[in-house]
């Protein structure tokens, strides 16, 4: 099986030799246009901490050296037919998406509200649950109706910031979050060159009275900037 | 501050179709807490650290839920 890790353009300059998943080495598998970075793997890679860490490493060291769209953890193929035909089709696309990504980085901001303007807790719910159904159901809209208006709120107080950092950015856009329940995030396209500028700026925000809880992250490859199901038909899911 | 990187991370490389084998937590002990450092770009860490620490006591495990 063939594991990938990313895709950039054919070009001349060998990969650095970088340890892969399974302690294989991560190799060029080039297709036309664009090549592939992946590796030989037994089967598809157990989904633990150590295994992402190492997936986001190739990426990284990649993504250093030249323009690189990369794959979610846990991408594997039978062989390379496979990704080639799905590519091929669509290689306009991806090789557009590579332009759009070239000399860029992505950068994330959370925003997390205090706690005392999150919602009523599930224990609230459960409180009201003792009361009649009509009871507990006017109590979930009641909570629902807080929450986005909370949300909305926390919305309005980053929006400003929000705009600047759209204004140094490629492009931007919203996340959502499986695991951060009501912060927000946003991902951006932002230049190599622009980074510091884009650290300034939120910490400045940050300095703001009545300002939510701000945190930068980054750099990452691309992630957020992946065309939607570009690289669709070379997922295989890995979990099991 | 490490667990929001680390959230941020996880979001970012993984897919929906991707399910976090065993337990729904991962203990952050065991991975590297330097390269999560780096990847907060931002030193707002007073107000964020004080917002976690407010929510969920300092713990050193990171709750998932299976995405």
């Amino acid at each position: 099986m063939i594991y990938l890790y990313a895709l950039c353009e054919t070009d001349y300059f060998p990969f650095p030799e970088l340890p892969g998943l399974d302690d294989s080495v991560v190799r060029a598998m080039p297709c036309g246009d664009v090549t592939f970075a992946a590796s030989d793997v037994m089967a598809s890679p157990t989904c633990d901490l150590a295994s992402i860490c190492r997936h986001e490493a190739v990426i990284e060291s990649l993504s250093a050296r030249r323009p690189t769209l990369p794959f979610r953890f846990g991408t594997v193929v039978p062989d390379l037919a496979t990704i080639d035909l799905a590519i091929s089709k669509r290689l306009t696309a991806v090789l557009a998406n590579l332009d759009r990504v070239t000399g860029c980085v992505e950068l994330g901001l959370t925003v997390m509200p205090a706690p005392e303007e999150e919602g009523e807790s599930d224990s609230d719910a459960a409180k009201e649950a003792v009361g009649s159904g009509q009871e507990y159901l006017n109590g979930l809209r009641r909570r629902e109706t807080l929450r986005l208006t909370r949300r909305e709120d926390l919305q309005a107080k980053v929006e400003g910031l929000n705009a600047e950092l759209r204004q140094l950015s490629r492009c931007s856009r919203p996340l959502s979050s499986e695991q951060t329940g009501d912060t927000l995030r946003f991902a951006y396209l932002v230049p190599w060159n622009a980074i510091s500028i884009f650290k300034a700026k939120v910490s400045a925000a940050q300095k703001k009275a009545d300002m939510p809880a701000l945190l930068a992250s980054g750099p990452w490859p691309p992630y957020s900037f992946v065309k939607p199901d570009l690289l669709a038909l070379a997922e295989r899911d890995a979990s099991r | 501050m490490q667990r929001m990187v680390l959230a941020e991370l996880l979001d970012r490389a993984l897919t929906k179709g991707v399910v976090l084998r065993g337990d729904a937590v991962i203990s952050v002990a065991g991975i590297d807490l330097l390269y999560l450092g780096l990847k907060a770009v931002l030193a707002s860490t007073d107000t964020m650290e004080r917002l976690l620490g407010e929510r969920t006591g300092e713990t050193s495990d990171l709750p998932l839920r299976p995405l």
